[in-house]
């Protein structure tokens, strides 16, 4: 046993019900040894002549955020030139200006040119830029070198001439729906949708190592979530062949990583057996900071892609119903099999169709079964209705919601993929917790950038990017939404034993504030500077990471 | 080009059990099968000459590949094999519709489609196009399909099957619908079908009425006949003929099999056979005039 420290804040929010607020905290050995007023914790044996330290005396503390839907990806893709609208602050810590304009994409491309004189970019939105990025103007950046930039939605991605011409598209050698042309016959350089973009993948792939993610990425991923106070984020999905499960083996073991990771296995088995037989194997592989065994299965698209599954069968702008996934008999397969060897689903549903059927196929699974520990989750689950909610919560099911998406695509929800009536319901925080129902919220990182606090805002606030409230009856309070980026995205992994909350027993893990998120105006929420995080005991100050 | 064949149909159709036939026969060919994955591809080991995470290379020269780095990647990766590969089996997801990635295949170089199969289990396809969640599924499917493959007939009465197979015949007049039991299915998808013959199907009218849709006899012959004379006859495009099968004797072939399938035909070679029954069983569309003129073929011998 080593000696314990005690830590001072200027205030301690535990999200433990019966501690409440205090104002210092023990550690030893990674653990929380207590917490209380200076006098109580001085009354605990062993904790009399524990040295104070207090270099926190200014700062809140609060559990260390959890972000319970991310993915390493969002540490890979900064290989690449991030093209997005709305700034966005890398692993380094550099803020990288959204680009609003084509002639400013370019730009930003040509800064990007490889050893090669490849260049390749990410996050474009042509809903925000209200302009569309064709082939010359990636010839621009390089009219003999491949130049490729994906999208935000990841379903269309645009190609330079060269690229074209390597993927075999140039000339096109016949029409394809997904490859638009322009007037005299010739690609404009849009490759719309996975088969297609398959067309180039190898060259997309010699651009951005990150296409397959095997591990590399937890570093640069780790540091950004010591920026945004995260201690705890999982990697949804992950395929965890053995070569990815070594560098995240080895990565996660140096005594300086930040993060405690809890990737989920991707169910691209070749059998539900398949799949619950490693993910049970995988189990037993894990260590503090690498938590291995649920799995994850996804139902249907997204929204946004208009390939989620909605229960009244089209989209608002008239776009047919979307894509399944998986077919329900395999959904079926592998809940029976999780639920037999206690093994945890994550069940990717965008649309409530997909909720439905999922909600559905669980049912009957449970008949007769008396156990409802299984700590289920729908993953998205942006449309859940509330009649489904109150299923969810008999059934033990949890959900982690989205509510990143009311800001950046709620305008595009109201007017194309859903309409102004279910926009507001989109995301239901505030249903989920009348039901009764575990609550996480998250930020799917890369898809929108992993930061509690700003997942926390959208939640409270609803508030869009063009600055209306969408759907403000399902608004929670700050409160509620620091316990669901807390102890609510705790008990979404099943952690909720060990993190989660600042409980003697538990392990140290902090999230370090500037201010105090319950005394701010809740719109300033997303405003709150984080001065870095405790992992294990570990001190992490985001100005070094 | 390499003619591909893509075989479609909803999990549990008989997808994996017909390319574990197709690997498992000798039928002379380079084949090459494209699947998701290799988990329920059922390989005598005794055949495997290589093996690595993507690709079975087996004795003969057929190949097996896992889809792991898209579509279009393995296709190019077949055609650039040597030696050639001679037809190329994609089989696809459960839940996906085949025409996606028909689609796709006239974007790349020496490949071409040459049929969509798609595969209905006959226990449960109608239930399933009724499904709530993956009805529309099933049918997109369907819909997509030049040649629809009625599976399992054997596990259910024949009136049963042969009403299913009237269903599918009303409900997707644009294709062509045989049940598995009439015999081996690696002719229909294998000897290269033009698809000249789905579009003129796909001309017709539907059938208002599901009965009387088909009609069926049996050509016998006394003696050899002319079988490639015989074939291109059957498989005249204005004859309509759905599907003609037998076992017939050459002037100098001596005993084959004859296959036909709407306006391609396949003869190989019969062995083994002490004791033959000939004639060719043909199945043609009622009133089609079919009957009449296939009954003056007679002549042929």
């Amino acid at each position: 046993m080593t000696d314990a420290v005690i830590y001072a804040a200027r205030r301690i929010h535990t999200q433990d019900p019966t501690i409440g607020a205090t104002t210092h905290v023990a550690v030893r050995d990674g653990l929380i040894a207590g917490v209380g007023a200076l006098a109580d914790l001085r009354a605990i044996a062993g904790l009399e002549s524990a040295r104070l330290d207090e270099r926190f005396a200014d700062k809140v503390i609060l559990p260390g955020f959890i972000e319970g839907h991310a993915h390493l990806d969002g540490g890979t893709v900064w290989q690449s030139a991030y093209l997005g609208a709305y700034g966005r602050t890398d692993p380094d810590g550099k803020l990288w200006p959204g680009v609003l304009t084509i002639e400013a994409v370019v730009e930003r491309l040509k800064h990007h040119l490889d050893a090669t004189g490849k260049a390749s970019g990410w996050g474009f939105d042509p809903l925000l830029i209200a302009a569309a990025l064709d082939r010359h103007d990636l010839d621009a950046v390089s009219d003999v070198t491949p130049a490729v930039v994906f999208h935000a939605s990841g379903h269309i991605m645009v190609c330079n001439t060269p690229a074209l011409q390597e993927a075999g598209l140039f000339p096109p050698k016949s029409t394809h729906p997904g490859l638009p042309l322009d007037k005299d016959g010739a690609p404009i350089g849009e490759l719309r949708g996975a088969e297609l973009m398959g067309m180039a993948i190898r060259t997309a792939r010699s651009l951005r190592s990150s296409w397959t993610m095997d591990g590399r990425g937890a570093l640069p991923f780790s540091r950004t979530c010591v920026r945004v106070g995260v201690t705890t984020s999982t990697d949804l999905a992950n395929g965890l062949g053995e070569t990815g499960l070594a560098n995240l083996t080895s990565v996660t073991a140096h005594s300086d990583f930040p993060l405690r990771l809890v990737p989920a296995l991707m169910d691209n088995a070749a059998t539900p057996q398949a799949l619950i037989d490693r993910a049970i194997e995988l189990r037993g592989r894990s260590s503090d900071l690498l938590r291995l065994g649920a799995v994850k299965i996804v139902l249907d698209g997204s929204i946004q892609g208009f390939t989620a599954r909605l229960l009244n069968g089209a989209y608002y702008n008239g776009a047919p119903n979307g894509l399944w996934y998986q077919p329900p008999e395999r959904l079926a397969a592998v809940y029976k099999l999780a639920l037999d060897h206690g093994v945890q689903v994550h069940t990717h549903t965008n649309g409530d169709e997909a909720t439905e059927l999922a909600l559905e196929t669980l049912e009957r699974l449970l008949e007769g079964r008396s156990a409802l520990d299984h700590g289920f989750v729908l993953q998205h689950a942006q449309l859940i209705g509330p009649q489904q909610l109150q299923r969810a919560a008999a059934l033990g099911v949890q959900v982690n919601l989205f509510p990143n998406h009311i800001y950046y695509w709620g305008d595009a929800h109201k007017t194309l993929t859903v309409g102004p009536e279910r926009v507001a319901t989109m995301n239901p925080c505030r249903s989920a917790l009348d039901a009764g129902v575990t609550l996480a919220i998250h930020s799917d990182d890369p898809v929108t950038p992993i930061a509690p606090l700003f997942t926390a805002w959208c939640a409270v606030n609803r508030i869009s990017s063009k600055g209306e409230v969408l759907g403000p009856d399902q608004r929670i309070s700050v409160a509620e939404a620091l316990h669901a980026i807390t102890m609510g995205a705790a008990r979404t992994l099943r952690l909720d034993t060990e993190i989660g909350s600042i409980t003697p027993g538990k392990r140290a893990d902090f999230a370090i504030l500037e201010q105090d998120p319950m005394e701010i105006d809740p719109i300033d929420l997303r405003s709150i500077p984080v001065w870095g995080t405790v992992s294990s005991g570990r001190i992490f100050d985001a100005a070094l990471a | 080009m390499i003619p591909i064949t893509l075989i479609s149909g909803y999990l549990g159709a008989g997808k994996t059990t017909l390319i574990n036939q197709l690997l498992a026969s000798d039928l002379g060919l380079r084949l090459a099968v494209l699947v998701n994955d290799f988990g329920d591809i059922n390989i005598d080991a005794a055949r495997i000459r290589t093996q690595s995470d993507d690709v079975i290379e087996l004795a003969g020269g057929c190949v097996c590949c896992r889809l792991s780095g898209g579509f279009a990647q393995a296709l190019s990766d077949l055609r650039d094999r040597s030696p050639a590969i001679s037809h190329i089996l994609v089989e696809t997801s459960g839940v996906a519709s085949p025409s996606a990635l028909a689609d796709l295949i006239p974007m790349i170089d020496g490949v071409r489609l040459s049929l969509t199969a798609v595969l209905a289990d006959a226990l449960n396809v109608e239930h399933r196009l009724l499904d709530r969640y993956v009805g529309e599924v099933v049918r997109a499917q369907l819909q997509a399909a030049d040649l629809v493959i009625l599976t399992k007939t054997d596990a259910i009465p024949p009136d049963a099957a042969e009403a299913c197979l009237k269903t599918l015949a009303r409900d997707f007049p644009g294709s062509t619908i045989l049940a598995a039991s009439f015999g081996d299915l690696a002719s229909h998808l294998l000897f290269q079908p033009e698809k000249a013959a789905k579009r003129r199907l796909r001309c017709e009218p539907p059938a208002t009425d599901a009965h009387d849709l088909f009609e069926s006899f049996t050509l016998s012959f006394a003696g050899a006949v002319d079988i490639e004379r015989l074939a291109a006859a059957l498989a005249r495009p204005e004859l309509g003929l759905q599907r003609a099968k037998g076992l017939a004797l050459d002037h100098h072939l001596g005993l084959v099999n004859l296959d036909v399938v709407d306006t391609n035909w396949l003869i190989t070679p019969q062995v083994h056979d002490p004791e033959p029954t000939l004639g060719v069983v043909v199945i043609a569309r009622r009133n089609s005039g079919a009957a009449d003129y296939i009954t003056s073929l007679r002549d042929l011998d």
